[in-house]
């Protein structure tokens, strides 16, 4: 992915992007574009219509520049219109009866194709990955491609999904211990607790 | 947001809820919660490559990708979208507001000193119309009015060269072209 930008290269780009600097509007094309892809394949399990949707949302982005209110975070921004677009994508796939339906309205999770040169033992633990995601509920799985698709903050997701950061690190550590007890099977070594847990630290901070 | 993403209260534990919601701690009310107390490293190392490894057997060229969105959404950026229709719509106006101008001094303008001698008939007339200094003057407010309205449209929408199309038109005019 290209380099690391903030909130606040985020902001300074959209100003200069307003203003018609296109070098400014590439840099953010660039820096987001595998961040949506990653996020839209991860819902919609079809690379074509993930390019597709990235394009369409740097679209709106752009045409709604205008109307961008910079006190908010331009991460959940943009992924709002993100999942809002993949929302309208999936409604009219869904109206239409697109062949694509039951595989995304149904199994989000997805199984992801090995990769040739994978070995044996990854294979299984790919699969076994693929497996206990599939068994997590649709905000489950939001959360962790959110968090690790697309590695927005928790503030971030916060702010997008309008729910307390507190819940939000709840529930995202409770998913990894659903992960975790799934996987456990699979691989003694996922067996391991981490260190610490916030249901026993009195707070968690 | 979706309704399915809002947990049950039971799924929230009670310290998460508690240090969210009531705590009077400032650090906690102010959002201060220590992530990696809520993480696991190494399953959350595991599910980014898991993601990343996903998007790459997609085979989905992401430089090609970005460099295609670029070009099709440059297209919608404010300062193109909005440049050629302020030009557009400023410059009728301009112009509906002039021919108003002239139309209104020919009707209601006191008539000019001696008129010129009679014309052939089936000529038009050419030649530049006499006005009161009055009505001069008015013009005169009526269009620097109008460049100072274009003017702060151009510093909003980007668009410089209003005035020298103004200028084009008008060089009797003093209108200042910047470009």
């Amino acid at each position: 992915m290209p380099e690391a930008l903030d909130e606040s290269d985020f902001r300074r780009l959209v100003a200069s992007a307003r203003w018609g600097d296109d070098h400014a509007w590439r840099t953010l094309v660039e820096h987001w574009t595998p961040r949506l892809f990653a996020f839209l394949h991860s819902r919609c399990r079809d690379p074509e219509l993930s390019e597709e949707l990235v394009q369409d949302v740097f679209v709106k982005v752009a045409q709604r520049l205008v109307d961008y209110d910079e006190r908010g975070r331009f991460s959940s921004w943009i992924m709002l219109i993100a999942i809002n677009r993949l929302r309208d994508e999936m409604r009219r796939r869904a109206r239409h009866a697109r062949p694509v339906e039951h595989e995304t309205l149904g199994a989000l999770a997805g199984s992801t194709p090995s990769t040739a040169a994978e070995a044996p033992g990854e294979e299984e633990s790919r699969r076994a990955l693929d497996d206990a995601l599939r068994g997590l509920s649709d905000a489950e799985r939001e959360l962790l491609h959110l968090r690790h698709a697309v590695g927005l903050s928790f503030s971030d997701i916060s702010e997008l999904l309008g729910e307390p950061r507190g819940t939000l690190l709840a529930r995202h550590h409770r998913v990894l211990g659903k992960l975790r007890a799934f996987l456990a099977p699979h691989d003694p070594h996922n067996l391991q607790e981490p260190n610490a847990n916030p249901d026993e630290e009195g707070g968690g901070a | 947001m979706n309704p399915c993403n809002h947990p049950e209260t039971s799924d929230v534990p009670l310290q998460a809820m508690a240090s969210h919601d009531t705590n009077p701690n400032a650090e906690f009310s102010a959002g201060g919660f220590d992530e990696a107390a809520f993480g696991d490293p190494q399953l959350e190392a595991q599910l980014t490559q898991h993601f990343a490894d996903d998007v790459a057997a997609t085979g989905v060229d992401m430089s090609a990708l970005a460099a295609r969105a670029a070009s099709v959404s440059a297209e919608e950026l404010p300062s193109r979208v909005y440049r050629p229709r302020v030009r557009r719509t400023a410059s009728l106006q301009a112009a509906a507001l002039i021919a108003i101008g002239l139309v209104g001094v020919r009707l209601l303008g006191p008539s000019p000193s001696p008129s010129p001698a009679p014309l052939a008939s089936g000529m038009l007339v050419a030649t530049p119309l006499a006005l009161p200094e009055p009505v001069l003057a008015d013009a005169d407010l009526m269009t620097r009015d109008m460049v100072v309205r274009e003017r702060a449209i151009s510093n909003l929408s980007g668009v410089a060269d209003f005035e020298c199309e103004l200028e084009s038109l008008f060089p009797e005019a003093e209108f200042r072209c910047d470009s």
